[in-house]
C-alpha cells in the first residue's frame, strides 16, 4: 500500500501546473472567448477530452485514472475550465465514440466538445420513471424524416439546450425493450414546446418536453432501430472518476465542520456542543469508509481490476451522507432554518443549508431512484434473485 | 498510488483462511462454544507455526518487519472465524517490546514470545493512553498496585503489557504472587476476560513512552476484528436468503429482504477500506493517525453491532438460538464495539483529535 504518487506521476503534476501558470489567470473567468481559447490550448497538451479521438477533437491520451486525477485537482486548485459541463460530453460523446456512424461522430462531437452543440437527455416520461423501458413517445419513420410525438420530463436544462438525445418507441410490435431507438434531434423547431418545471427550492433546472409531429433526418439515429436500449447502456470506457463523488462528500462535509466553528449555539461555537460533536463524528466515519472505498477504486482501475460490490454503491453512499450533513445542518443553524436562502441578493448566510435539505433529496431521485439502487447492489453486487 | 494488500499480505491472508476453515469450521467451531471458554490450543499451535507472532517485530530482531496493517488483515479473518486466541495481543506485545529500547526487555521475553513459548496479553486503558493520568500508576518505578478490568486472556497470559499513565507502557509478570485474576463470565465466549488485581506487583517500565501507538494499534485490530465479524454476518444473511423459502418462494427475492441487506452491505463493504486507511497511517505514521484510529474504531464498532443485529432479524427466529452462529459473531461484534472505549467515547476523542 502506497498513497503516494509515483515519480513520473510527480513530474506529470508539476508539468500540469507549470502549463496552469503560464495559460490560466483568474481574471479570464469572466470571459467567454478566452475560456474557448484555454479549452482548446488544454485540449491541445493533452489534458481535456482525453478519451476523445484527435480526429473529433478531442486529444486522444492512452487512459490513465491517475493523470485524470491529477488534471481534475490541479484544475480545480486555480478554477480553471475543465470540461464541458452537461449529459452531452459524459453520456452523449462515449455513447456515439461506442455505437454511432462515422458521419455522426464527425457531425456532433467537435461541436459538442465546443460547446456550440449543448444535449437535452430525453429519457423519462410522466409513465416511465424507474421503469424507463415502458416508454411510449412514438417515433414513425415518414419520407426519410422521423415524426416523434410524445412527451418526455425531467430534462435537466432543456430550456438552455440545443439537441436532445432520446430513447424513442419506433418498433410498436416488439418487445418491451426491443421497441426502442436512440434518436437525435434538434430543439428549436415547432414540433418542440418546452416548460420549465419549477423546483421546491424556486430554481428551474428540469423542464417537460412536448413533441408534436417534431421532425429528424432518418439518419439521426444511433444504432439500427430497435437497439436503443443497448445503446444507452453502451459502457463507458473513460476515466471513471470513483473518487469524484467521495471528495464531493468530504468537501460538503468540511463546509459543515466550518459552519458549526462559526454558529453560535447555547453561547458558545456549535462545534464545542458534545452532541454536534458527536453527530459530526459520526458523518465522518462514513465519509472517510466511502472516501477509502474510492482510493481502492481509483486504485483498481488504475490497474485495469474490478473493484467488486463498492464500485455500485457510490451514488447511494453520496446520496445517504448528504442528508446526513444536511440533517445535523439543520441542527447547527437552528432558527436560520426559518429563512429560504435568495441568492439574487447576494450571498446567503447559514440558511443556505437550507438548501442542502432540497437538494439532498433530489440526489435521492435523479439518475435513478435510491430504492431502485438498493435494487441494483442486491441484485448485481450480492447477487440475489431478481423479482 | 497503490490502494491494495501486497501479494505478501494476501498470501498470510489466504493461508490463515487455509487453517482457519479447516480447524474452526462452522460446525467445530459450534461444538467448541459449549466449552469453558479458553484458550483454544489447536488454533493457538497452527498460528505459530505459520509464523505469526513475530509479524511486526523488525527482522534484526527475527521477526517478519511487516506492518499493522498486516496485522489487521490477520485479525479480519481470525475474527471472521471467531478464533479463540490471543495472536493480537501476542504480536503488539511483541512489536512493543521490540520498540521498548530496553534490552533487558529485549533479551528477556521478545525470543519467548516470538516462539509463542510465552503467552502476553493487553491491559490497556483509554485514560493512560491520552498521556494523562491511568488508573495503574507506579510510585516509585518498580511495583504497581491497582485494579485493571476486562483483560483478554489474563488467565492463561505469562505476562502483560500495561498503561501506566503518562504515556507509559510497563510488564507485569502474571504468575507473581501479589496478581489476582479474577474470573468473569465473558460476554464473547471466543475471546474470554479477567480482572486483574496487583498488588505491589513487580513491574519494568518500558523506556520508551509507546502508550499511545501501542493503544492506537489496539483499536485499529479491533475495528479489523469488528469488520471480520461484520462482514461474516452479511455474507450468512445473503446465502440464507437464497436459500430459504416462504409464500413459495425465496425471501431473498422480497424487496424488503433485498433493501435490508443492501443497507448491511453498505454499511460493510467501504468499512473494509477505513480500517485499512487507518492502519496505512499508523504505518507512515502520518500527522491524523491518531484520529483516524479513533475514527476507525467507532465507525466499524457501530457498523458491526448494526449489521450483527440485522443478520439476526434476516433469520428470523433461528436468528435468536444458541445453535445457529450468528450470535457469535454478535457477541463479537458488541465486544470490539465496547473494548478500550465505546463508539461515543471514541468520537469524543476524534473530535477532540481533529481539534473541533
Amino acid at each position: 500500500m502506497d498513497l503516494e504518487l509515483s515519480e513520473s506521476h510527480l513530474a506529470f503534476q508539476e508539468e500540469v501546473e507549470n502549463f496552469l501558470v503560464s495559460n490560466w489567470r483568474s481574471d479570464l473567468a469572466k470571459d467567454p472567448e478566452a475560456i474557448s481559447v484555454f479549452r482548446r490550448t488544454a485540449t491541445g497538451a493533452g489534458y481535456l477530452y482525453r478519451n476523445v479521438p484527435e480526429i473529433y477533437g478531442g486529444s486522444g491520451q492512452s487512459p490513465d485514472v491517475l493523470k485524470a486525477k491529477i488534471i481534475r485537482e490541479s484544475f480545480a486548485g486555480v478554477r480553471a475550465p475543465r470540461e464541458m459541463p452537461g449529459v452531452g460530453m459524459m453520456m452523449l460523446v462515449p455513447t456515439l465514440l461506442d455505437c454511432g456512424s462515422e458521419l455522426q461522430k464527425q457531425s456532433f462531437i467537435p461541436r459538442t466538445l465546443t460547446g456550440e452543440y449543448r444535449w437535452a437527455q430525453g429519457y423519462s416520461e410522466p409513465g416511465a420513471g424507474s421503469d424507463l423501458a415502458s416508454l411510449r413517445t412514438k417515433g414513425e419513420l415518414v419520407d426519410g424524416h422521423w415524426l416523434i410525438n410524445g412527451q418526455k420530463i425531467w430534462t435537466t436544462m432543456a430550456h438552455k439546450c440545443t439537441h436532445m438525445f432520446a430513447l424513442v418507441r419506433t418498433e410498436p410490435d416488439a418487445g418491451k425493450h426491443a421497441g426502442i431507438s436512440y434518436l437525435l434531434f434538434e430543439l428549436d423547431q415547432p414540433g418542440v414546446t418546452i416548460r420549465p418545471l419549477k423546483q421546491m427550492n424556486g430554481d428551474k433546472e428540469f423542464c417537460e418536453v412536448f413533441f408534436e409531429d417534431a421532425r429528424t433526418p432518418a439518419d439521426w439515429i444511433v444504432g439500427e432501430r430497435g437497439e436503443g436500449w443497448r445503446v444507452s447502456k453502451s459502457t463507458l470506457k473513460h476515466e471513471r472518476n470513483s473518487v469524484g463523488a467521495a471528495s464531493g462528500s468530504k468537501d460538503l462535509f468540511d463546509k459543515l465542520v466550518k459552519q458549526a466553528r462559526k454558529t453560535t449555539l447555547n453561547e458558545r461555537p456549535a462545534i464545542e456542543d458534545p452532541l454536534v460533536r458527536d453527530r459530526l463524528a459520526k458523518i465522518q466515519g462514513h465519509v472517510m469508509a466511502h472516501l477509502c472505498a474510492g482510493y481502492y477504486q481509483l486504485s483498481c482501475d488504475a490497474g485495469g481490476a474490478d473493484a467488486g460490490i463498492v464500485g455500485l454503491m457510490n451514488k447511494m453512499n453520496t446520496t445517504v451522507i448528504g442528508h446526513e450533513i444536511a440533517a445535523a445542518a439543520s441542527e447547527v443553524i437552528g432558527d436560520s432554518n426559518l429563512q429560504m436562502p435568495d441568492y439574487k441578493v447576494g450571498r446567503p448566510g447559514a440558511e443556505k443549508w437550507v438548501n442542502q435539505q432540497m437538494l439532498s433529496l433530489a440526489a435521492a431521485l435523479g439518475g435513478g431512484t435510491s430504492n431502485i439502487n438498493l435494487n441494483i447492489i442486491a441484485e448485481r453486487g450480492l447477487g440475489l434473485p431478481r423479482d | 498510488m497503490d490502494f491494495h494488500l501486497s501479494e505478501e499480505q494476501e498470501m498470510i491472508r489466504d493461508s490463515l483462511v487455509g487453517c482457519y476453515s479447516q480447524c474452526n469450521s462452522d460446525e467445530l467451531l459450534v461444538q467448541k462454544y459449549d466449552r469453558e471458554p479458553a484458550l483454544d490450543d489447536e488454533l493457538w499451535r497452527a498460528q505459530l507455526a505459520l509464523g505469526l507472532t513475530g509479524v511486526m517485530v523488525p527482522e534484526s530482531l527475527g521477526g517478519l518487519g511487516m506492518d499493522l496493517l498486516t496485522l489487521a488483515v490477520a485479525a479480519e479473518v481470525s475474527a471472521s472465524y471467531a478464533v479463540a486466541t490471543p495472536m493480537e495481543y501476542q504480536c503488539l506485545a511483541a512489536w512493543a517490546i521490540a520498540c521498548s529500547d530496553s534490552q533487558t526487555l529485549i533479551e528477556t521475553w521478545l525470543q519467548p514470545i516470538v516462539l509463542g513459548e510465552k503467552i502476553a496479553t493487553l491491559a490497556l486503558s483509554d485514560e493512560g493512553a491520552e498521556g494523562g493520568p491511568d488508573s495503574l500508576s507506579t510510585h516509585d518505578g518498580a511495583t504497581v498496585s491497582g485494579i485493571r478490568r476486562f483483560v483478554p486472556f489474563a488467565a492463561e497470559a505469562d505476562i502483560a503489557v500495561l498503561t501506566l499513565g503518562d504515556g507509559k507502557l510497563g510488564l507485569v509478570e502474571l504468575r507473581h504472587d501479589s496478581v489476582v485474576r479474577e474470573a468473569v463470565a465473558p460476554l464473547d465466549r471466543s475471546r474470554p476476560v479477567c480482572h486483574l488485581r496487583l498488588d505491589s506487583t513487580p513491574v519494568v517500565i518500558f523506556p520508551e513512552a509507546l502508550a499511545q501507538r501501542l493503544y492506537d494499534a489496539a483499536l485499529i485490530l479491533h475495528a479489523a476484528s469488528a469488520f471480520g465479524a461484520a462482514k461474516r454476518c452479511l455474507d450468512m444473511s445473503v446465502e440464507y436468503a437464497k436459500v430459504r423459502e416462504q409464500f413459495g418462494q425465496l425471501i431473498g427475492q422480497f424487496q424488503a429482504l433485498k433493501h435490508q441487506l443492501a443497507h448491511m452491505a453498505l454499511d460493510t463493504e467501504p468499512a473494509r477500506f477505513l480500517y485499512w486507511y487507518a492502519a496505512h497511517c499508523w504505518d507512515i505514521e502520518t500527522e491524523d493517525a491518531r484520529q483516524m484510529a479513533a475514527l476507525c474504531k467507532a465507525h466499524l464498532g457501530e457498523v458491526a453491532v448494526d449489521t450483527a443485529r440485522a443478520a439476526v432479524e434476516v433469520h428470523g427466529g433461528i436468528g435468536f438460538t444458541w445453535e445457529l452462529p450468528i450470535h457469535i459473531w454478535l457477541k463479537r461484534a458488541m465486544a470490539d464495539s465496547a473494548i478500550y472505549g465505546t463508539p461515543a467515547r471514541q468520537r469524543a476523542r476524534s473530535a477532540e483529535l481533529a481539534r473541533w
